[in-house]
């Protein structure tokens, strides 16, 4: 059997292994991946447009963590911990929108929407609602540091992280054109996917150009492999671009309008980049999309995605045939992908692969993904 | 209060928890505790204010104001 050192994936690439197979199927190190490779960096947990009217609070767990994402209402998104302060009952099980509070189901402790303690009814004995031993100031729900990114809320639960602009400043500056309001409808700009496969070969495939013209052959003919170009960064992300990007047309010609004020360097690029560690993102001159992995567990993994555009226009109903035919588009390519993620998931249970190989040239950017991967979990 | 008119009080308050309607639970428990109250029933009063307070605060209701102030004046919410 196989035996790899992390040190042999942090080799240059001409040398390199990839991770080895208990990466993919190891409850030990999912377990051992979660604290390292989530919990102490900034990870994709949902979307704006999951919480969109204020008052709308939805109660998830995430990787085992009873959160919240709440809009208040100011509209503001706050994340915290699900968990009562009081006896530690989880608060909510099902999402919902409100103009008040959020009252705990036991003894019926109340928190503002921003995460304050308001109410502990008969705690100093009956209709007697305060106790000079319980400060409500200093109980309020724990709240988790949040960040929103194309619609992704982001999360960490590491008070030692660097706060999410300065993390990924080099990605802020690469798509600083696409800092701008985000259109998304509901009915046919979100789709859902099961895999069954451990979540980072979802990543390592998503951000590299090399299996295009065999697993996505209709992609090919629109963008060929000669038109990509890998995308490094100097440490947590990497993707791939293409230089042939052209709108999408309807039956009609209609395309999408762009975004205002963006570099013409986009008129006939996109970009496509893996986010360490669950997100992945796409983004083109009239519309961006924004995934988030689920990892259920070692070998399962939900992927979300949502469609957003760069103008209210593009929501309109003389737009429904296009955003139809640009969901399907999408919807399409990641489906294909299920295939060859799932093929390697199964290939992890073999007794003699030993991380294998990648190509100099191609695959750069899963490298430098198994790279960060081992480099976050030797410390 | 006699024990018809209670018994009539807790059948209106246990459908209104079925059907969840909160507003009508606020109402019921307000209009009950402050009955207490001018009956003398003071603990059982401030008891009932509490639970109609909370679930106004919970659905974001008006009177929430209202019944915070009268326990505050009664020194039973800070």
């Amino acid at each position: 059997m196989a035996k790899i050192t992390l040190d042999a994936i942090d080799e240059d690439i001409k040398k390199s292994k990839g991770l080895p197979n208990h990466h993919y199927v190891s409850k030990k190190v999912f377990s051992l991946e979660t604290e390292k490779l989530f919990y102490k960096q900034w990870f994709g947990v949902g979307f704006g447009r999951d919480i969109p009217n204020p008052g709308d609070i939805v109660p998830l767990k995430f990787l085992g963590i009873p959160i919240l994402l709440v809009r208040n209402h100011a509209g503001e998104i706050n994340v915290f911990e699900n968990v009562c302060r009081h006896r530690g009952m989880v608060l909510l099980e099902k999402k919902k929108n409100t103009q008040g509070l959020i009252r705990c189901p036991y003894h019926s402790w109340c928190y503002s929407l921003d995460g304050e303690l308001k109410a502990t009814p008969h705690v100093g004995g009956i209709g007697v609602n305060f106790h000079k031993g319980l400060e409500k100031k200093n109980l309020g729900l724990f709240k988790i540091k949040s960040h929103l990114f194309l619609d992704v809320i982001f999360i960490t639960l590491s008070e030692e992280c660097q706060s999410f602009e300065d993390t990924h400043k080099e990605l802020f500056n690469r798509w600083a054109d696409y800092k701008k309001p985000l259109f998304f409808q509901k009915k046919d700009s979100e789709f859902e996917l099961k895999v069954n496969c451990n979540w980072k070969l979802a990543i390592e495939n998503y951000c590299e150009s090399y299996h295009l013209p065999w697993v996505h052959p209709d992609l090919n003919t629109v963008s060929k492999l000669e038109d990509h170009y890998n995308i490094i960064s100097k440490g947590n992300f990497s993707g791939q671009g293409s230089k042939a990007f052209a709108q999408m047309r309807d039956e009609k010609g209609k395309i999408f309008p762009s975004f205002s004020n963006i570099s013409s360097k986009w008129d006939h690029t996109s970009e496509y980049i893996s986010l360490f560690p669950n997100v992945i993102l796409g983004v083109h001159k009239d519309h961006i999309f924004s995934g988030v992995l689920v990892p259920k567990n070692e070998k399962k993994t939900i992927e979300r995605f949502s469609i957003y555009y760069s103008k209210k226009d593009s929501l309109g109903e003389t737009f429904n045939s296009l955003r139809h035919k640009n969901a399907k588009f999408w919807k399409n390519v990641f489906k294909e992908d299920i295939n060859v993620v799932e093929g390697m998931q199964k290939g992890r249970k073999g007794k003699y692969f030993d991380g294998g190989r990648f190509s100099p040239v191609m695959e750069e950017p899963t490298h430098i993904f198994h790279k960060w991967v081992a480099n976050q979990l030797k410390f | 209060m006699n024990k018809n008119t209670r018994y009539i009080i807790d059948v209106e308050l246990a459908e209104a928890f079925d059907i969840g309607d909160k507003k009508k639970i606020v109402d019921i428990y307000s209009r009950q505790g402050f009955i207490d109250l001018k009956e003398g029933q003071i603990k059982r009063g401030f008891f009932l204010i509490t639970q109609a307070y909370i679930y106004a605060l919970e659905e974001g209701l008006s009177e929430a104001s209202f019944l915070f102030e009268t326990l505050q004046k009664a020194g039973r919410e800070k």
